[in-house]
């Protein structure tokens, strides 16, 4: 009954006419900020932060929070057009959503994309309303070993995640994890493998990687083939929404990456990134037709796509209960709060609780504008495919630029997404995917500081991820992943499956 | 004279009244605005501390406005090239604090020290301190120390980052009382927190600002404070490392500086500024809503309290094998 009350009063505040404003103000920027490649929410709440200053804190969290989410809904729209991610977390959708493309249905992949997020986004909030103060204890029971075998778990699913040959995923999972190692080491404090440039000296960037290795070498791809008269297929384009059958394919996707992404965003570092990828490959295993992943397949989008969207409702947990954020978005709203005087931390649900509910109902409410919001953007969306090439990819190249360079003001960093692209170009001509590569680099540096800090904590002991509960089930599971994907391919006398170069 | 050529003449005309006005704007300074450079993320304390003390700046700073510029990376050191390689006009200040200027350089091998700024103010003075579970089996220092001694490399402590001023502050510890601990590092306050609030570590050191809603829920204790004098703001009923007996002073302190080769005018023109900036009621007020108490002190005191800092750090960066 307290609850109802509660989530009430939250609705009185989430429904003043100012608040509404705010809410709409945010999703709207989020969706743009998410549909541009490169500029992820991060930089946009950075930006928007001083406006803040002013306003009330209900307001400026119910605006901020809107970005946040709202990011997720745009993101999957270059995914699908373009093949070029929005940001990390709609990767994924690259690799079902433009295939889908290709063959003419945007719309529906465009459709299913927004369906799902909206769906995973309400129920997302509703696990935050009911579940955030339990969850957040589970949390805390995740120490540096449990993070370090949840990771493995996450890279032994890099096995679902190719349409190739295994080994070769499993190659580019190596670099990935490899390229990782770049950058400032959290144990020591010192720098390594930066080659003394300063622009790697905190990591080869994210955005950089992204944007380079699939928005500059699909551009060059694209240069490379349409110079060879290849077949255009905008002219296409069948149907602009899902049909039923596309619902029956999708709800049950949606449902499981609702579910997933709400989990796995409680847990600092992965979040949204890790559920889309984990999302995926879920679905891959137990699709009734697996090896039809990659080439267009609606439950590869949906997934996903629900995932990363309910994984923004889970990052919400740390933040309102224990003070903690669990990204960088999560960190700038802390921001925003420390700024209007209120200390984030335990106390804050009991001394401040309309903070929490208003946000909560505004969540509702913003999940729902975003809904109404991208479906008709659906059509206009799907016309950006009928711009000729010519005008699109410089369009793209510069966006990728505006991307690269806006996550730290750094120049160098546009060097670095370059250098990327050529690397990623020539990965695809010879038929490597780059996805377990993203999925690897994401988790490498992580797993690697947790189980430094592990080995710290055990005094050297390997033990540790076996004697502990949660750890050792994470380790267990993700082993005989890992074991129960290479069985087939080491039977197969000889695996050579052509894949061309996408 | 037809149209193209009029267009010419107007345009050059043009650029070239722009470009005197900005000859003649440049003998005043301000003419435009400044940066403030703070090497973390946008939305940390040190971000939010310093957008609040230059939001009502410009009537100071001849009506132009001051702006948080993030240059993150290379723990600090990203920041500090930047300030230092960009041009010495004066227009890029840069707020550093201990960590950034005494302990990075040393810890990086750079190739710039603090003897390359020169200090425009002093905004903060604070100290780090260290911290247990409430229901830990020790709930003061003396008692702490005892456990440590009784259990070697048994005690776990997290910090906000390896070679950060806390580690230096409890290696120190570790140092002068013979005990032995171990350090695991993480990113950031947050981090450290959790691992804390969790159980998987038995003590952690950083910054009060974070961890003091976690001791008003009665999660944590506060067993030491490591500065010269116990923070009056956050921590006045902490003693200090000396008050019990542990000589091993850190304090943490914030300072704006620019590069020391920026003229004398501009340095002192600077000076008053911010003096008068850290005098001005409405930036006062809004900075103790966001619990940054201010501890001024005139640009001149910079040499001073750089080296005594300096003397009280060396020994601890060495004593963490650093």
């Amino acid at each position: 009954m307290e609850l109802l009350t509660n989530l009430f009063h939250g609705f009185q505040i989430s429904l003043s006419p100012i608040n509404l404003m705010y809410c709409f103000i945010g999703v709207l920027l989020g969706t743009l900020i998410g549909v541009l490649p490169g500029i992820g929410p991060g930089a946009a709440i950075a930006l928007l932060l001083p406006t803040t200053f002013r306003v009330s804190p209900v307001s400026a969290i119910i605006m901020l929070a809107g970005i946040y989410y709202g990011a997720m809904y745009g993101g999957s729209t270059t995914s699908i057009l373009v093949n070029i991610p929005g940001e990390a977390a709609s990767v994924v959708t690259c690799l079902d959503g433009y295939q889908m493309a290709r063959k003419g249905r945007a719309g529906p992949a465009l459709g299913i994309s927004a369906f799902g997020s909206f769906i995973a986004g309400t129920l997302s909030v509703m696990g935050l309303m009911l579940l955030a103060i339990p969850l957040s204890d589970v949390a805390l029971k995740f120490g540096f070993p449990e993070y370090f075998a949840i990771m493995c778990l996450g890279l032994s699913i890099v096995s679902y995640l190719g349409r190739g040959s295994i080994f070769k995923s499993l190659v580019m999972a190596a670099l990935g994890v490899s390229l990782s190692f770049v950058g400032m080491d959290v144990v020591v404090g010192k720098p390594r493998f930066d080659f003394g440039l300063l622009v790697l000296g905190d990591g080869v960037g994210l955005i950089p990687l992204l944007m380079g290795l699939f928005g500059i070498s699909e551009v060059f791809i694209n240069i490379e083939e349409k110079t060879k008269a290849r077949e255009i297929f905008e002219t296409n384009i069948r149907g602009l929404l899902p049909t039923l059958r596309d619902w029956k394919d999708s709800l049950g996707a949606i449902a499981r990456g609702s579910l997933l992404g709400f989990f796995l965003g409680i847990l600092p570092g992965g979040g949204a990134v890790v559920s889309s990828f984990v999302s995926y490959a879920v679905e891959r295993k137990i699709s009734k037709h697996p090896e039809k992943f990659g080439t267009g397949v609606i439950e590869g989008v949906a997934g996903p796509e629900s995932a990363n969207n309910a994984a923004t409702g889970g990052a919400f947990i740390p933040l309102f209960v224990l003070g903690i954020p669990s990204n960088v978005a999560m960190a700038l709203l802390l921001g925003a709060l420390m700024i209007h005087g209120l200390q984030p931390g335990p106390l804050l649900l009991q001394q401040h609780p309309e903070i929490f509910w208003g946000t909560v109902a505004s969540m509702y409410i913003g999940n729902a504008m975003l809904l109404v919001l991208n479906l008709p953007l659906i059509g206009l969306w799907v016309k950006l495919l009928k711009v000729p090439y010519k005008i699109l990819f410089p369009m793209i190249l510069l966006f990728c630029l505006i991307g690269a360079y806006s996550e730290n003001n750094n120049p160098a960093d546009m060097l670095v997404m370059l250098f990327f692209g050529a690397l990623g170009y020539l990965l695809r001509k010879y038929g490597y995917d780059l996805a377990p590569l993203v999925l690897a680099f994401v988790l490498g540096r992580q797993m690697e500081q947790a189980f430094r800090q592990s080995l710290i904590m055990s005094d050297g002991s390997f033990t540790i991820f076996f004697t502990r509960p949660i750890s050792a089930v994470a380790m267990a599971l993700g082993i005989f992943l890992l074991i129960s994907a290479l069985i087939p391919a080491l039977k197969r006398k000889r695996e050579k499956i052509e894949v061309e170069p996408t | 004279m037809n149209r193209h050529r009029m267009r010419v003449w107007t345009v050059s005309l043009l650029t070239f009244c722009l470009m005197a006005a900005q000859a003649w704007g440049a003998e005043v300074f301000p003419a435009k605005p400044l940066e403030l450079v703070v090497p973390y993320a946008a939305g940390g304390s040190t971000d939010v501390m310093c957008r609040t003390l230059v939001a009502r700046a410009a009537p100071f700073l001849a009506n132009q406005p001051c702006v948080v510029v993030n240059k993150t990376g290379g723990g600090t050191v990203v920041g500090s090239r930047y300030v230092l390689d960009g041009r010495n006009d004066g227009y890029t200040l840069y707020s550093t604090s201990t960590s950034s200027m005494m302990i990075a350089p040393v810890v990086n091998k750079t190739n710039f020290s603090w003897r390359d700024f020169i200090g425009i103010c002093q905004t903060m003075l604070g100290s780090d301190a260290l911290y247990v579970r409430a229901d830990a089996p020790f709930n003061t220092l003396d008692k702490f120390v005892e456990y440590a001694k009784q259990n070697p490399g048994k005690i776990k402590y997290a910090t906000s980052g390896a070679g950060g001023s806390p580690h230096l502050s409890v290696e120190g510890l570790a140092a002068v009382k013979g005990i032995s601990m171990k350090q695991i590092p993480t990113k950031g306050d947050a981090e450290a927190i959790t691992a804390l609030l969790g159980g998987h570590v038995m003590a952690a050191s950083g910054n009060p600002i974070a961890y003091q809603p976690h001791v008003d829920a009665g999660k944590f204790r506060c067993l030491a404070q490591f500065g010269a004098e116990r923070d009056k703001a956050f921590l006045p009923n902490v003693p200090t490392y000396k008050e019990q007996g542990v000589d091993v002073v850190v304090d943490l302190w914030r300072w704006v500086v620019v590069p020391k080769t920026v003229s004398p005018e501009r340095i002192k023109f600077l000076r008053e500024a911010f003096t008068k900036i850290l005098k001005d009621k409405e930036t006062l007020a809004a900075l103790e809503k966001i619990q940054c108490p201010v501890s001024y002190l005139p640009g001149e005191d910079y040499e001073k309290v750089m080296s005594k800092s300096e003397a009280a750090i060396m020994p601890l960066i060495k004593a963490a094998g650093l």
